[in-house]
C-alpha cells in the first residue's frame, strides 16, 4: 500500500500540475485522434521530394516503379492499384518500407535516412514531372 | 574503421567542442575534483544509455526513443545546477552522434537542437516555477525536444514531416512522463543523492 499512499500524497501536493498535465495529454490525444481519423478521400497523385526539392509528381492511376537516387543509395517507389509505397531503401530501419502501400489524402511516407518523402494529394491532377 | 582525413577532423572538432562544455563545469572555482568526477560519471552514463538505446529497433514511429539518457541530464540539473546540466546534455548529444556516425548529418543536428530546446524549457520552468515537479518538467522538456527535432527534420525533408508531429508529440508526452518518474525515483533516493552531492 506504500507506493499507492506515496502516489496519493504526491497527487495532493501537485494536483494543479496533475490537472495541467492531464489537460495537455487530452489535447494531444484529441489532436492525434482527429488527425488519424480525419475523413480523407482517396489520393490521386503523389509528390516525391528529396530534401526540400520535388523530384517526382506521380499520378496514382499509372502503375510502375521509380527510383530516386540519393547520397545514401537508391530509394525505389512503386505504384500498384492506385496505391503507392517505398518498396526498397538502403536505410537501416526500413521503417519507410514497412509502412506499405498508402492511398489516403494527407498520408506521408518519410525515409529520414535518405532524405526522401512521399506525400499524397487529392485534388485535380497535374502532369507528371520527372526532374 | 579507416580513420581518414574527415575522421581525424571530426575527432579534433569534437575535442574542441567539448572544451567550452568543460570550461562551464570548472568555472566559479568551487568545484572539487570529486564533484567534477561525479559529473563525468553522469555524462558517461548518459552516453552509454544513449548508445544502448540506439540499438533498440524503432517501434511505433521512425526514430522514436524513450530518451533514457535524459534521466542522467535531469539528475545533473537537479543535483548540480544549470551549467552542469547543459554540459552533460550537450556532451551526451555530441558524443552519441559522433559514435553513431551522425554528427553533422540530420540525425546529429536533430539530437543537438532537440537537446538545446529541451534543456532551455526545463531550465526555464525550473527557474520560473520552483514547485513544479520533476515529472512535469521532464514532460515539457520532452515535448520541447521533439519540437526542436521536427524543426530540423522540416529544414532537411520539407513539409511532409509535419504529418508525424501529432503522433510524435503524443509519444513524447508519454516518454517524458516515464523519464520524469524514473528521475523522481532516483532523486528521492537519499543514498544516491548523497553520493552525487558529497564534496
Amino acid at each position: 500500500m506504500r507506493p499507492l499512499r506515496s502516489f496519493l500524497d504526491g497527487f495532493r501536493k501537485h494536483w494543479i500540475e496533475g490537472v495541467l498535465l492531464f489537460g495537455v495529454f487530452a489535447a494531444l490525444l484529441a489532436t492525434t485522434l482527429v488527425f488519424a481519423l480525419r475523413p480523407s478521400g482517396k489520393a490521386d497523385r503523389a509528390e516525391v521530394m528529396k530534401g526540400n526539392e520535388t523530384v517526382l509528381v506521380l499520378p496514382l492511376s499509372q502503375d510502375g516503379e521509380w527510383e530516386v537516387k540519393t547520397d545514401h543509395g537508391t530509394v525505389k517507389i512503386a505504384i500498384k492499384e492506385r496505391k503507392i509505397a517505398v518498396i526498397s531503401s538502403p536505410c537501416p530501419s526500413q521503417y519507410c518500407v514497412h509502412m506499405g502501400f498508402r492511398d489516403k489524402v494527407g498520408d506521408t511516407i518519410v525515409c529520414a535516412h535518405c532524405g526522401v518523402s512521399v506525400s499524397l494529394y487529392g485534388d485535380a491532377i497535374r502532369s507528371e514531372v520527372s526532374l | 574503421m579507416i580513420l581518414d582525413g574527415y575522421g581525424i577532423a571530426a575527432i579534433v572538432l569534437f575535442c574542441l567542442l567539448l572544451f567550452p562544455l568543460f570550461a562551464l563545469l570548472f568555472q566559479g572555482g568551487n568545484d572539487s575534483t570529486r564533484r567534477v568526477a561525479r559529473i563525468g560519471i553522469m555524462l558517461a552514463l548518459a552516453i552509454v544509455l544513449g548508445i544502448a538505446e540506439s540499438f533498440i529497433p524503432d517501434f511505433l514511429l521512425p526514430g522514436m526513443r524513450i530518451g533514457l539518457a535524459n534521466v542522467a541530464v535531469i539528475i545533473v540539473l537537479y543535483a548540480f545546477g544549470y551549467n552542469e546540466g547543459l554540459a552533460v546534455g550537450l556532451g551526451k548529444a555530441i558524443t552519441v552522434s559522433l559514435l553513431r556516425g551522425t554528427l553533422f548529418a540530420m540525425g546529429g543536428w536533430m539530437a543537438l537542437v532537440g537537446t538545446l530546446f529541451s534543456f532551455a524549457v526545463m531550465a526555464l520552468l525550473k527557474a520560473t516555477f520552483p514547485r513544479l515537479s520533476v515529472i512535469a518538467i521532464s514532460t515539457f522538456g520532452s515535448l520541447a525536444h521533439v519540437s526542436g527535432q521536427m524543426l530540423v527534420a522540416w529544414a532537411y525533408l520539407g513539409k511532409a514531416v509535419w504529418g508525424y508531429m501529432p503522433y510524435l508529440a503524443l509519444m513524447a508526452f508519454l516518454t517524458g512522463i516515464l523519464v520524469g518518474v524514473l528521475s523522481r525515483i532516483i532523486l528521492k533516493r537519499k543514498k544516491a543523492m548523497a553520493f552525487l552531492k558529497a564534496q
